[in-house]
């Protein structure tokens, strides 16, 4: 214990802050008990009826008897009865219609390099504005964004209001012009997705999504006519472990991949390789297999290492070992461009001419360090398969 | 007289416990500083991601520089000329307590120990032919790390917790800023104008006391110039909407990230040439150098002997939450 008596300055320094403490936390809790209450009535009351209900109406669902209805934006098709939600926790039933709960309401906006959706063939060194809403259809074990994608989107604080318009507006007035949907799941937030890209394409501005694609077949395909890029995580190729790990399933995703593939938009495919789930270098021939007889062998495909999160913090991070041989694998069955991300300095970070093997694209992690390709191609003049010029995109 | 030997010997164990003491505190000063050596260096290696390869490369050229240095300078050569120069010192300090000229054979001890330090300094520092081998070598590690990694190494700063972006870098569909500035400003904009304006001069002092504690003393114009800059970037934090600042805050951050002078200084280096020079130096400093060999061997061994796990039986695993059975909705 200090025994030392206080000086005059201190004694009253002491004293302005005690008071200011005892008067302002008591203040602060009751107005943050206010403010929650209001919240959580307003929402009883959108859900019930009675009040102003979700600002956007779902489009993709149908009306049966008893009020009830069932969504089809993912494989799910959930059947919910009034006041009921989603299993994504992003649409609910307000007395026999569908809304979307995050409809603009992102938690999160932010200026992100594109290497970090990831996408190294589309637009390489290009900033985007990233915004996620909260919410997802899947309950991956693994999920690095949990906090935002495992809760409903107008539970998380703060929310940001952004309707499509305001959204692209401000993209414009950063100076930049690609909107990226990421972090979380844009199939639980379909309708601004499609709002926004609608937008975006009338200002000329480009949409690029990272999804899991667990999403059904009209949906993807509405979303295929505004968005230009979609950046697929493919979380591993067999049934059980779609299910055991992801929650969801593996048939639906491989669809929607031959879907954006039939569209015609630019598709890159990343796996998270998890130690001893899903590191089986047959599996990952197997699905090298796969993709170069649905998808194409120039479809960009991307080793993430694996770092413990969420449900799965018991697992250490993929040995580099194990992301090396993977990636030999997947390059000797035949896939052109095969990268390894969430790792760096590393050979796979790197953008390499599928003819002459002349390193393209130079990338320490995200950051492009030089760029050798001109018009599309390698200076041997091999073309590279991506879309490496900013102009504005061509309506479809 | 029995006191008083009592008292010597008291003294004397007294003394020796000291000695003791002062011993094991030095040894441990001396592990502490082998231990951060140790771990600065692994730091680096861990962030670089080496190949099996390029490790067997380096050890080739760490051990090829080592065995000459060691032929040419050995420990016991070392640890005798160090005894050499304590015996001549206490000399020298009895003749000057007893106020006496300094005699002609201890200044001939003083001049052939002078020789000697400085022929023991150049076969530490290494002759001008092994200089120029410890440049071939350096240039050989050169060749074998990328350009990235080379990347990695001119911006790395030793250290023992690494930070973020080399140990673990923000990842793939991660959210999250790359400055921890990001949040601290949308910590100060949250606080009401009440609260802001009354702590206003005190928010800006401690940013400038950081950047101070982070980049050293600041001089009187560029300190107020840094809590001017501050200020500004504060109060357009606090006067923007929320989706502009959420825009924006990454860029506003950046503005209020002290200038990293060590970084100008390598910068300026790299653009007047000096860079290549720089460079070899550093990988002389961090691979060729006696430490590294113990090190990269044991990095080595473990890589060569890698295996993977036995794959996990997915059926036996508390598995996530699913929807199989149609009925997903979540009760409000």
């Amino acid at each position: 214990m200090n025994d030392r008596s206080l000086s005059r300055r201190e004694f009253f320094s002491r004293a302005a802050s005690a008071g200011f403490k005892t008067t302002s936390l008591p203040l602060a809790l009751k107005v943050l008990a206010d403010v929650n209450a209001a919240r959580a009535r307003a929402e009883r009351e959108a859900i019930s009826g009675k009040g102003r209900p979700f600002d956007r109406e779902v489009d993709l669902y149908r009306k049966l008897p008893d009020k009830r209805i069932q969504c089809f934006v993912c494989p799910l098709n959930c059947v919910l009865s009034p006041g009921e939600t989603c299993f994504c926790r992003s649409r609910t039933n307000v007395n026999g219609t569908l809304y979307s709960r995050g409809w603009a309401k992102p938690c999160i906006v932010s200026v992100d390099p594109i290497e970090k959706l990831p996408f190294n063939n589309f637009l390489p060194g290009e900033k985007v504005a990233s915004i996620a809403v909260g919410g997802c259809n899947l309950r991956c074990l693994y999920c690095q964004n949990w906090e935002q994608s495992q809760k409903k989107p107008d539970d998380l604080r703060p929310v940001i209001d952004l309707p499509p318009e305001r959204a692209v507006a401000s993209t414009q007035k950063k100076g930049l012009s690609t909107i990226a949907f990421t972090y979380t799941e844009p199939t639980a937030f379909h309708e601004y997705v499609i709002d926004i890209a609608a937008e975006a394409q009338r200002a000329g501005v480009r949409v690029v999504s990272g999804t899991a694609a667990f999403v059904n077949r009209r949906a993807i395909r509405e979303a295929c006519r505004v968005v230009d890029a979609f950046a697929v995580t493919l979380k591993g190729f067999d049934e059980t472990f779609y299910e055991k790990v992801c929650g969801a399933r593996l048939k639906p995703v491989l669809n929607a991949i031959e879907e954006i593939r039939s569209e015609g938009v630019w598709l890159e495919l990343t796996t998270l390789i998890v130690p001893t789930y899903n590191d089986d270098r047959a599996k990952v021939r197997q699905m090298a297999k796969w993709i170069r007889k649905n998808l194409g062998s120039k479809v960009p495909w991307h080793f993430a290492r694996f770092v413990p999160r969420y449900r799965l913090k018991n697992i250490p991070q993929t040995p580099v070992q194990t992301l090396d041989d993977v990636r030999d694998a997947a390059l000797d069955a035949g896939i052109e461009f095969v990268y390894t991300s969430n790792i760096a300095p590393h050979a796979g970070n790197h953008t390499y001419c599928p003819r002459c093997k002349a390193m393209l694209i130079e990338r320490v992690g995200f950051k492009t360090i030089d760029n050798r390709i001109e018009k599309g191609r390698c200076p041997c003049g091999h073309e590279i398969a991506g879309i490496f010029s900013s102009q504005p995109k061509k309506r479809r | 007289m029995f006191v008083t030997s009592l008292c010597v010997v008291v003294a004397l164990l007294a003394g020796s416990g000291d000695a003791v003491e002062r011993m094991t505190l030095d040894a441990c000063y001396q592990e502490i500083s082998e231990l951060r050596a140790d771990i600065n260096l692994l730091n680096l290696y861990n962030g670089l991601n080496l190949t099996t390869k390029q490790i067997e490369g380096i050890l080739k050229e760490a051990r090829r520089v080592n065995r000459k240095g060691e032929k040419i300078l050995s420990g016991g050569e070392e640890q005798e000329s160090t005894l050499r120069e304590r015996e001549l010192l206490e000399d020298l300090r009895t003749h000057l307590v007893k106020n006496k000229d300094v005699p002609s054979t201890l200044r001939a001890r003083y001049d052939n120990l002078q020789a000697q330090r400085h022929q023991t300094h150049l076969k530490r520092i290494g002759t001008v032919g092994d200089r120029k081998r410890t440049a071939e070598s350096a240039a050989t590690v050169e060749a074998l790390l990328t350009a990235a990694q080379l990347e990695v190494l001119r911006t790395y700063k030793p250290c023992l917790i690494p930070p973020r972006d080399l140990r673990d870098p923000v990842r793939v569909g991660q959210s999250g800023s790359d400055t921890h500035y990001a949040p601290l400003i949308e910590r100060i904009r949250s606080l009401p104008d009440f609260a802001y304006e009354a702590h206003r001069e005190k928010i800006i002092d401690g940013l400038v006391k950081a950047a101070e504690k982070h980049n050293g003393k600041m001089e009187v114009a560029a300190r107020s110039e840094y809590a001017e800059r501050v200020a500004e970037v504060l109060g357009t934090a606090r006067s923007m909407d929320e989706a502009d600042f959420q825009f924006n805050k990454q860029d506003l951050a950046r503005e209020i990230e002290p200038d990293d002078r060590i970084e100008a200084i390598k910068e300026q280096l790299a653009a007047s040439g000096i860079a290549r020079f720089e460079r070899q130096g550093q990988i002389a400093r961090f691979f060729l150098i006696p430490r590294a060999i113990p090190l990269l061997e044991k990095r080595l061994k473990m890589q060569k002997a890698f295996a993977r796990g036995d794959r996990v039986d997915l059926d036996g695993i508390e598995g996530a939450e699913n929807c199989r059975d149609g009925k997903c909705s979540i009760d409000e």
